[in-house]
Formats: C-alpha cells, sequence, structure tokens
C-alpha cells in the first residue's frame, strides 16, 4: 500500500471559471484507498471545489481517505471549513480520514485555528498510507 | 515586503489575515453581487522609535456590515485568524461600507523604512480575482 503501482483509477479535474486556482486529482491506491491531491490556493473562491470533490470521495463508500496539499500554496478558513465537514463527514461514514501537509503555509492555518490535533496528520502521502503520522 | 525585508514568516502570516479580511468583504458586503463589488487594500509601513517596522493594512468596501450568521460548521471564523495573525484588528462600521484595519506584529526589517504604501495589496487583489 505504501506505493502506487496499480492506481485503479486517475481523474484530474480543474476549473476554468477559477482560473486554475486549484488542482485536484484522486487516485485510488487500493480498493478500500483514495488519495485527492491537492494542487493551487484554497480560498473562498476555490474551495466549494475542493468540498465538492471530498463529498464525492465521502460518498463514494471509500474506506480511507487521504488529503495531500504538499502543492498547496494557501490555505485560508475557506478551505479550513472545509476540512472541517470533512472530518464530520468521515466520522459519520467511518472513513479513516488523513491530511498530508508537510509545509509550513499550511500548517501555520491548521495551527493558528488550533485545528491540528484534530486530524491523523502525515508528512507525506507514504507515511499516510503507512499509518505513521507526523512527530 | 519582500523588497523591504520583511521577514518571509511575518509575510505568509499578514497575506493569511489579509486574505480573510477580503474573504470577509467579499462575503459579506457583496454577497449578492458575488465578486463585483469593489474592495480596496491599502499597507503602510509605519516605523517605531525602537527599530522595528509594523505593516498597517486597510481593507475597506462600500457595502452593508452584516453580522456574521452562526452558522453550522467552521464559516465565520476570519476575524479570529485574523486576530491570531496580526497585533491589532479595528473593525469600523458604518453606512457607507466597512473598514478593517490591521497592525502586523512589530518586525525588524534592518534597513530603515519609510512609511508608504506598496502595490503588493492591490496585486494581490488582482490576483484574487476581487477587483472588478
Amino acid at each position: 500500500l505504501s506505493t502506487f503501482e496499480r492506481p485503479l483509477s486517475v481523474t484530474d479535474v480543474t476549473d476554468p471559471t477559477t482560473d486554475k486556482l486549484i488542482s485536484l486529482s484522486t487516485e485510488k491506491t487500493s480498493t478500500d484507498t483514495t488519495v485527492l491531491r491537492v494542487g493551487g490556493e484554497v480560498d473562498m473562491v476555490s474551495s466549494p471545489l475542493l468540498r465538492q470533490r471530498v463529498t464525492d470521495e465521502i460518498d463514494g463508500g471509500v474506506r480511507r481517505l487521504i488529503l495531500d496539499f504538499n502543492d498547496v500554496g494557501f490555505m485560508g478558513t475557506s478551505g479550513l471549513a472545509v476540512l472541517v465537514e470533512a472530518r464530520s463527514g468521515a466520522m459519520d461514514a467511518n472513513i479513516e480520514l488523513w491530511l498530508v501537509c508537510a509545509k509550513r503555509v499550511t500548517l501555520r492555518s491548521l495551527d493558528i485555528a488550533g485545528l491540528r490535533p484534530l486530524f491523523r496528520v502525515a508528512d507525506t502521502v507514504t507515511n499516510a498510507l503507512e499509518g505513521t503520522p507526523s512527530a | 515586503l519582500t523588497a523591504h525585508g520583511w521577514p518571509e514568516e511575518d509575510i505568509d502570516d499578514l497575506v493569511l489575515a489579509l486574505n480573510e479580511a477580503v474573504t470577509n468583504s467579499a462575503e459579506h458586503a457583496y454577497p449578492s453581487t458575488g465578486l463585483n463589488g469593489r474592495i480596496e487594500l491599502t499597507i503602510t509601513l509605519r516605523s517605531g522609535d525602537d527599530g522595528t517596522t509594523r505593516a498597517v493594512v486597510t481593507v475597506t468596501d462600500h457595502g452593508r456590515w452584516r453580522i456574521p450568521a452562526s452558522s453550522p460548521g467552521y464559516r465565520g471564523r476570519g476575524l479570529q485568524m485574523m486576530r491570531a495573525l496580526t497585533e491589532s484588528v479595528e473593525l469600523r462600521a458604518g453606512s457607507l461600507g466597512t473598514r478593517v484595519t490591521m497592525v502586523s506584529r512589530p518586525v525588524c526589517v534592518g534597513a530603515d523604512v519609510a512609511g508608504r504604501p506598496t502595490d503588493m495589496a492591490n496585486e494581490m487583489a488582482n490576483e484574487m480575482g476581487v477587483l472588478s
């Protein structure tokens, strides 16, 4: 599970109306695990796209969802709101939710809002797949 | 701010705070017009007697202030975020609009800095597509 040797499906969607502020791509690394890679900026304009995609994944019957924010350059409270909703939705659906965050800008937002302790956070996708949280 | 020798981490915090202020204006002052409302930003650097410098940021809109709804989830945390990221946040709401004034934490930029506005705020607003 620690590598992506056999991706079952890969999709990539950007919304032209947001001028590609955000990029979202999902990879099913096993039958029960999906990695959603987020790139760009998560703010008021782009966060609805992230919310929709996360909701779709949670509703899609996955057992473990890994949100990779290591290519994100900005995370405002609009994005944090999506994370809090995702946490709630994942708990209701008994989904194991991981955030992959190693960059300061993302961790800073989580810390300022006091949210980091509420999530499983890993430095890399590989660590998340192995169940190894950040130090 | 980079040109003025501002520390990168302090810039990140100010950008985050500024984003929240602009987001609040866009969401609360112009809920019906979406992103078509006009939001004015200024940044002024203010040197203190102790050799430190603070950035004073204002965000002004011409919409009507609305009390943030006690909506579920995580909306409405922007003001808390702004307060946590800066030394002070002042909010003035009137019939003509709302102005948020934020003063950054003091930083040591080394060189003597004259207080003058920069274009950074406007560039940011343009990137964010806020100005019409």
